[in-house]
């Protein structure tokens, strides 16, 4: 029936979107609180999904999803080392140099994985599908959904009820203030930088069976995390949620709907939004 | 007298170079000629963007765009209307200027940072057309069967034919340079506000400079659908715009002929030397990487004092 | 009359920083703007600009209404404006920066070609001779002596020959030797242009020495307007300095 396979695009649109807002959600912490766009977040993200794929095949997905974030994760450290003398400088300088660090990843990447596709079979348990009403509901959807919805959750637990979450929350509302209170603001930094890159490498990990994982799609994710941050508000993480999920759904409603011009949604809303509300839809306007 | 020598200086440096480039051209292999045309073509495209960069102070950072334009328009006007060469160039050429003219006003309507990322939006949105519509642009294979001028078709004579359109540009580009616009435009870059308190409109100002930097990058696309008889994607991808924006850094966007060395450096490395090493893209990240820490004003540098008594009176 | 604000108001939400401000300035007026921190003349000067904008009254120039114009139009019809710290083009030459801002004077903003490297020689020269900063011609900006980048700004500002010349705090962090210099520079260039001044300015020997009038502004408001004489030995204003609360 055409409406089961509506909820079926359904989920894989909520669920993509889901991940997609991991990603954002670090880019928006990152950039409220540091004031820096890390441009290189789509490199990370398959930096992610290739390290899922090295260890699956020694150890599994489960491993995978706990050890391969952490390793994006310090490299993210090593890469805020080399930004720190960017702060307060241009957007441009910004773009530069995660590129810069973009590509030296995508070829060290291209280096240690070869330059062709690769794909994981996903977990036996996972890749079967769930029949309802009778059609088949693919069950690793399911699973990236609540596993992003895990962590989102406890992003906002982190975030509201950790002692490190009020720092963060802290430097975002006042910077220079956290600086007087006598914390090192450079390793808290750090720590936020590392944060951010940790959700796209987890991002990356979820995503690696079902995506043909290639060193050069990290521009692609780019994009789409460029798109979703403008429309929801680079420094709203409720933006980027709703943008990323609206997104998410958009391209899977519409590539089963539409013929090939609802690819262009998502920039034609970035313009729009940029035009009529230039802080995003759920950003504060800057006076 | 001293500023008659200078202004002569520079002409007699730009005929040594396009002698230079002349000769080179018959004493080089095709494979190198071909890639000097590529060159000459990319500083084109490096200089038309350094004058937002480097002289304005602006961040166009999807500028790949108005190569695009050129390229595609260009090669579409060709193949798919049937048109010859010439009114195909014109009419790449004017599709080009409306372009830059309607995106230019929406891009400058807000701050600095909504014009960065307007011009990243249109970017996205225009590789996206050219990547899906395909049907009308071919999509990720372009198009192929774009013709050169017809005396001009094998490899060396098209190198002198882009030699003579990219140095044309040039001397052009040079006398804007020379122009009082020029010197508000740097008055842009370094204080826009008390650029405004002289009584200049901004936003005007800004659109003219982007038209005309529009312009330059459609030329250069136009040569490039010639050079590579064909359109692609890749002319229109934000990848395009970022090694455009590297160039500048590179070569230095302080100085008019930075961004063209810069051109030079970013094409051979990634052209010559991924034949030799394989991880181009990575060296390519390391000198970028490189540049913005250590040396903001690329190879060319920035303008330094004058006067060796300032040293002392350095103002906090 | 050559300014003239009605009612002037700017609020930062709830905080009034300039309130119902009425002022009357004479063409030729020296008219200086005097007041403790904080008392809303910077804003003011920023309202009369429209570099804020005003939440409520209106400023005339010369007659015609000016109140939402964009500061650029506002700034072409003859108003200069020199601020607390100077807004200089900083690398750019001393030369180029006052060139800059005859090109704009004198038309030349589109001219896209030019066969002469340095284009209004002559007129860059006159300002920069009568600024005294001739020799620092060649010099970046940057790197001029604090002194000398006032100097500058206000080249620059003259370079313009607007009618209303605003000043904010001109003397700021010189020596007082140097502070009388530039004041007896503006008011030689002022009256060789027959300029009208407002200047805001906290040492109050400059003012008492090269004002026509004062102006005495408290928590936003006007309180006082008067010559030299009559704001000495006004019981309010030596209140307000003597830091004693004005109910």
């Amino acid at each position: 029936m055409e409406l089961i396979g509506l909820f079926r695009q359904l989920l894989i649109g909520i669920s993509s979107g889901m991940v997609i807002f991991l990603m954002a959600a670090g880019v928006s912490l990152v950039f409220s609180g540091m004031n820096i766009i890390n441009f290189g977040q789509g490199a990370f993200f398959i930096l992610g999904a290739f390290l899922c794929f090295s260890i699956v095949n020694v150890l599994n997905l489960w491993w995978a999803l706990i050890l391969a974030p952490l390793v994006v994760a310090i490299l993210g450290g090593l890469t805020e080392f080399l930004l720190r003398p960017l702060y307060g400088k241009s957007i441009l300088y910004q773009l530069l140099l995660t590129m810069g660090v973009a590509f030296v990843m995508v070829d060290g990447m291209q280096a240690i994985w070869g330059k062709s596709i690769r794909t994981i079979p996903g977990p036996a348990f996972l890749s079967s599908t769930l029949p309802f009403l009778g059609l088949d509901f693919p069950t690793y959807y399911i699973f990236i959904l609540i596993i992003s919805g895990l962590v989102a959750l406890g992003l906002w637990l982190m975030f509201e009820k950790t002692k490190l979450g009020m720092l963060f929350r802290a430097i975002i509302s006042d910077r220079e203030m956290v600086g007087n209170l006598g914390i090192n603001v450079a390793l808290l930094f750090n720590v936020m930088f590392m944060f951010g890159v940790w959700l796209s490498g987890m991002a990356g990990v979820l995503m690696a069976p079902i995506i043909g994982i290639d060193a050069q799609m990290a521009l692609q994710v780019l994009f789409t995390l460029i798109v979703v941050l403008v429309i929801g508000g680079l420094k709203s993480m409720r933006g980027a949620f709703f943008a990323a999920v609206i997104l998410g759904i958009t391209n899977a409603l519409g590539s089963m709907l539409l013929p090939w011009f609802y690819t262009l949604i998502p920039a034609t809303l970035m313009i729009i939004v940029l035009l009529i509300k230039p802080e995003g839809l759920f950003g504060k306007p800057e006076e | 007298m001293l500023q008659a020598l200078a202004r002569n200086k520079s002409i007699g440096f730009g005929v040594i170079v396009v002698i230079v480039l002349s000769v080179l051209a018959l004493v080089l292999p095709t494979y190198w000629t071909q890639l000097l045309t590529r060159v000459l073509i990319m500083a084109l495209f490096a200089t038309s963007l350094n004058f937002q960069v480097g002289y304005a102070g602006m961040f166009p950072l999807g500028h790949s765009m108005f190569l695009g334009l050129g390229v595609y328009s260009f090669g579409l006007l060709f193949t798919k209307g049937d048109l010859a060469l010439t009114p195909a160039f014109g009419g790449a050429l004017l599709i080009s200027i409306m372009a830059s003219g309607i995106i230019g006003y929406l891009c400058l309507r807000g701050d600095s940072m909504t014009f960065a990322l307007l011009h990243l939006g249109f970017n996205i949105l225009l590789y996206t057309i050219v990547n899906k519509w395909i049907s009308f642009t071919g999509g990720n294979a372009g198009i192929v069967g774009i013709s050169r001028p017809g005396l001009f078709s094998d490899t060396q004579s098209f190198y002198y034919f882009v030699l003579a359109a990219v140095s044309i540009c040039y001397i052009l580009m040079r006398i804007l340079i020379n122009s009082p616009f020029a010197k508000v435009t740097q008055g842009l870059r370094e204080n826009e506000e008390r650029l405004r308190f002289l009584g200049i409109n901004i936003r005007r100002f800004q659109l003219v400079i982007f038209i005309i930097s529009g312009l330059f990058a459609a030329v250069a696309g136009i040569l490039l659908a010639m050079l590579d008889k064909g359109v692609f994607p890749t002319d229109i991808s934000l990848t395009k715009s970022a090694e455009g924006l590297m160039m500048c850094l590179i070569g230095g966007m302080f100085s008019f002929l930075g961004p063209s060395l810069g051109a030079a450096i970013v094409v051979i490395i990634s052209t010559v030397t991924s034949t030799y090493i394989n991880q181009w893209q990575g060296l390519l990240g390391i000198i970028i990487i490189a540049c913005v820490i250590g040396f903001r004003g690329g190879i060319l540098g920035r303008r330094k004092s004058k006067l060796r008594l300032s040293k002392e009176r350095v103002h906090q | 009359m050559i300014l003239r604000t009605i009612d002037l108001v700017k609020d930062f939400g709830s905080l009034r920083a300039v309130d119902n401000v009425s002022l009357d300035i004479e063409g030729g007026e020296v008219r200086a703007i005097i007041g403790p921190n904080g008392a809303g003349k910077s804003t003011l000067l920023d309202l009369i600009t429209n570099r804020s904008h005003p939440t409520s009254g209106s400023v005339y120039f010369r007659g015609k209404e000016i109140t939402n114009l964009p500061p650029f139009t506002i700034a072409s019809k003859g108003i200069g404006r020199c601020f607390q710290i100077s807004k200089l083009f900083l690398g750019l030459t001393t030369f180029e920066n006052v060139q800059i801002a005859c090109i704009s004077k004198w038309g030349k903003v589109y001219h896209m070609y030019s066969f002469k490297n340095n284009v209004l020689d002559h007129e860059v020269t006159k300002v920069l001779d009568s600024i005294g900063l001739n020799e620092m011609a060649d010099e970046l900006a940057g790197y001029l002596s604090y002194g000398d980048q006032r100097r500058l700004e206000i080249g620059i500002t003259l370079a313009m020959m607007p009618t209303l010349l605003l000043l904010d705090e001109p003397t700021a962090g010189v020596s007082r030797g140097e502070g009388n210099d530039l004041m007896r520079l503006i008011k030689k260039l002022a009256a060789e242009q027959a300029l009208t001044i407002i200047f805001i300015e906290h040492d109050m020997d400059m003012v008492f020495n090269y004002a026509d009038k004062i102006s005495v502004m408290h928590q936003g408001r006007v309180i006082a307007t008067g010559i030299p004489d009559e704001i000495r030995n006004n019981s309010l204003v030596q209140n307000i300095y003597l830091g004693e609360k004005i109910s």
